[in-house]
């Protein structure tokens, strides 16, 4: 798994490359406190680039999930689909998500 | 021909009838509300009742009313004793009703008695109150489980009695003012019990879910300080303290201990103490008993063998003992005479880890009025056998830490969730079951478990906890305490779920949540009770129809969010029918190519044979997804869990 990081105005985009599992996901986690320090605003995860995922990835999505709503973070996630999107619809963990259909939607919906 | 109507409809049979049905209908309100098994049965007492005044409106005999009022004290007899569980002696009760019933017919035909036969009757009423009045009045907290009932009515129930039975005796049996007045106001008596068992029953019901969460509550305060403990590099002295102030605190004893087994040599030796614990075995040397501090010091100095006294033979046999009054035990004698030494009540629990005894955790109480109860037995037990898994972790984990190995982790939480799954299938009725499990690189996010529960019912849970190695395995210990705890308090299975979920989340990582499908198979009905956090849907093939339908209900994994909300689904099973729970492995099985088995294989391989075994089903799925997968390495966790109704 690869993690890019891009700025769109105030908005910090990370594309996840790869598959989102056991032995990589703690990357995410660990990326996202390191920017949290830096008290960035307004996040966007985009999983363009994800096709497979599995529960530790899930637990990644939700740790980065419910620590930004905490600290009132403006967050969404794109771009999901394929076995991903299966995988967090089985866990009906759709509602539970701030989930967008595309990048531009997610960057209209964090700068709102 | 008016005045006939008239007299037909002023007989006292219009109000005994009213007076009784309203009696019924609140029963049945009652009972279709409550889980008390004695309420369920209750209503031959109703129809009793009822039978008897319209008997009485046509055969106007006293006998009739004699022999009712017997059979009404007598039930309020066996419900007392249905509480107190005490059933010596009863008996002499039973034939000597049967003689008196066989004597009212044998006089109701010969009429040699007359006309004292009734008040000869009414006497032997009087002595049954009497009998009725001893034994409710025995019942206290102290010797019965639920003792409230009785004790709250009681004295209503006996003044009742009596001054119904004085004044038909001063009455007469065919006064009118006995059947106009006396007999429809003794009904309202049977109003009162009921009602007061049915408020008793709801407080009760409230109770029970406030001890649970206290109960839980402990067991979590105890597993984060046992978690501060392993990342401190722990001390082990400071949690067997932490576990036994634990255990002293929630089944108020005045005081308890820890003793664990020796390395090398068969002693117990004392590890912590808290509060007041003396020896329960005889103590040499008048300085001893002279002081309590001389005599805990003694205590905590001296080891105990293996197999000697009450403490020993509980390491040595892996069973625990129960000593509710020591008064009765000769093993206990010494503790019984001596004020400093003085034990009241007494509980010795193993602490066993795959059948190796660790040592045992034992409690006191010092008040002779206030003894253990069978509850505080189960609450203790269930701690202990938490406790074990706990203590056995800290020392394998102490093991590490000294040993400075830490890539041995992940082989230690494998042996940890060696020891969590069953053993041993259950042999249950009207179904059979198979499991396999097989974990990818040694240790398991999997989990699975059976529990037979209470009342024929057994429960299943497949459990799937996100991560490896310790945190996960500590997850699965949390959720399967948790289901040991509550599944035994006969709750739906929506509530089981939204137990463990408020159980566990907020106190583990949100990382490692779990998706979790839990449910209950009642082996008589065959009805299954089903509720889901996340988990893969239930397949449930049907052999009626050949076809394959996936159960499933809506609410979040466990571990997330504290207030989700869970679904239950019942279903009806019938023979043949086949259960199958499985975790992602199993149908994210990849070949070479990155293919995977997938869900529909999964079906068509039940649907081509549903005619096997579980356990032949559960090996030809394996067989299927091992030759799917050819050379490939394991991805992930396989579990697979398979139920057949016979």
């Amino acid at each position: 798994m690869e993690l890019k990081i891009r700025k769109h105005e105030e908005t910090y985009i990370i594309d996840v490359n790869g598959e989102m599992d056991l032995y990589n996901s703690y990357k995410l986690k660990e990326l996202v406190m390191k920017m949290l320090e830096k008290k960035i605003m307004r996040f966007i995860i985009n999983l363009e680039k994800v096709e497979y995922i599995d529960s530790s990835g899930i637990g990644a999505l939700i740790y980065v999930s419910s620590t930004l709503k905490k600290m009132n973070i403006k967050f969404m996630i794109a771009n999901i689909h394929g076995s991903v999107k299966k995988v967090i619809e089985l866990t009906k963990l759709i509602g539970y998500f701030p989930i967008a259909n595309s990048l531009e939607d997610a960057i209209k919906a964090v700068e709102a | 021909m008016l005045q006939s109507i008239e007299v037909f409809f002023t007989q006292p049979i219009w109000l005994k009838l009213t007076v009784d049905l309203v009696v019924m209908f609140y029963y049945i309100y009652v009972r279709d509300k409550t889980d008390n098994p004695v309420l369920k049965r209750s209503i031959g007492f109703f129809i009793l009742l009822f039978s008897r005044d319209l008997l009485y409106a046509l055969i106007p005999a006293g006998e009739i009313m004699v022999l009712s009022d017997l059979i009404f004290i007598f039930m309020y007899v066996l419900w007392v004793r249905s509480y107190t569980g005490e059933k010596r002696g009863d008996w002499i009760w039973w034939v000597l009703n049967s003689i008196f019933i066989l004597f009212i017919f044998f006089e109701w035909f010969f009429n040699f008695l007359l006309p004292f036969a009734s008040h000869f009757y009414r006497i032997y009423h009087i002595i049954l109150i009497i009998h009725l009045g001893i034994i409710s009045f025995k019942v206290s907290p102290h010797n019965t489980d639920e003792p409230l009932a009785v004790m709250k009515a009681r004295q209503y129930i006996l003044f009742h009695f009596l001054i119904y039975t004085v004044l038909l005796i001063i009455l007469g049996e065919g006064n009118p003012v006995v059947h106009r007045f006396l007999v429809p106001a003794s009904v309202f008596l049977h109003l009162f019990v009921l009602h007061t068992v049915n408020t008793l029953i709801d407080t009760q019901r409230q109770g029970t879910i406030q001890k649970l969460t206290g109960d839980i509550d402990s067991v979590f305060d105890f597993m984060r300080v046992m978690g501060t403990a392993i990342t401190e590099h722990l001390e082990i002295d400071r949690v067997l303290d932490f576990i036994v102030g634990s255990s002293v605190k929630s089944t108020r004893a005045d005081g308890g201990a820890i003793l664990l087994v020796d390395e090398f040599e068969d002693i117990l030796k004392v590890k912590a103490v808290t509060g007041i614990f003396p020896p329960p075995y005889p103590v040499v040397g008048e300085m001893v008993k002279a002081k309590l501090d001389n005599m805990m010091t003694y205590f905590e100095s001296n080891p105990v063998p293996l197999g000697e006294g009450i403490l020993g033979e509980v390491a040595r046999s892996g069973s625990p003992i129960f000593v509710r009054s020591t008064m009765s035990d000769r093993r206990l004698v010494q503790n019984t005479r001596n004020d400093l030494q003085y034990i009241s009540s007494l509980i010795v629990i193993p602490l066993i880890v795959t059948d190796r005894v660790l040592g045992v955790l034992a409690i006191c109480r010092r008040d002779k009025r206030n003894l253990f109860s069978e509850s505080d037995f189960v609450n203790i037990r269930t701690f202990a056998d938490y406790t074990s898994l706990s203590i056995d972790n800290i020392l394998t984990y102490i093991e590490l830490l000294e040993k400075q190995e830490m890539e041995r982790e992940v082989g230690i939480a494998a042996e940890i969730q060696q020891k969590l799954l069953p053993r041993k299938l259950p042999q249950i009725k009207n179904a059979s079951i198979a499991a396999f499990t097989k974990p990818a690189k040694g240790v398991s996010g999997d989990y699975y478990d059976i529990i037979k529960l209470k009342k024929g019912k057994i429960a299943l849970v497949m459990c799937d906890v996100a991560g490896k190695g310790v945190p996960a395995s500590l997850v699965m210990i949390m959720i399967r305490t948790i289901i040991q705890l509550i599944a035994g308090a006969s709750k739906d299975a929506d509530t089981i779920v939204s137990w463990i979920n408020r159980g566990v989340t907020g106190r583990i990582d949100i990382d490692h949540f779990a998706t979790l499908c839990f449910l209950t198979f009642d082996t008589e009905s065959r009805i299954v009770e089903y509720s889901n956090a996340g988990h893969h849907p239930l397949l449930l093939y049907r052999s009626k129809s050949g076809q394959v339908e996936n159960i499933d209900t809506e609410g979040l994994p466990i571990g997330i969010e504290p207030k989700a909300e869970y679904e239950k689904r019942r279903i009806q099973l019938s023979s043949e029918d086949i259960l199958i729970l499985y975790t992602d492995g199993i149908i994210e099985s990849m070949d070479a190519d990155g293919n995977q088995y997938e869900y529909e294989n999964l079906e068509k391989f039940v649907l081509s044979h549903p005619y096997m075994k579980p356990e032949e089903l559960t090996n030809a799925i394996r067989d299927d997804i091992n030759k799917f997968v050819g050379n490939t390495k394991q991805h992930d966790d396989q579990t697979l869990l398979v139920l057949k109704v016979n």
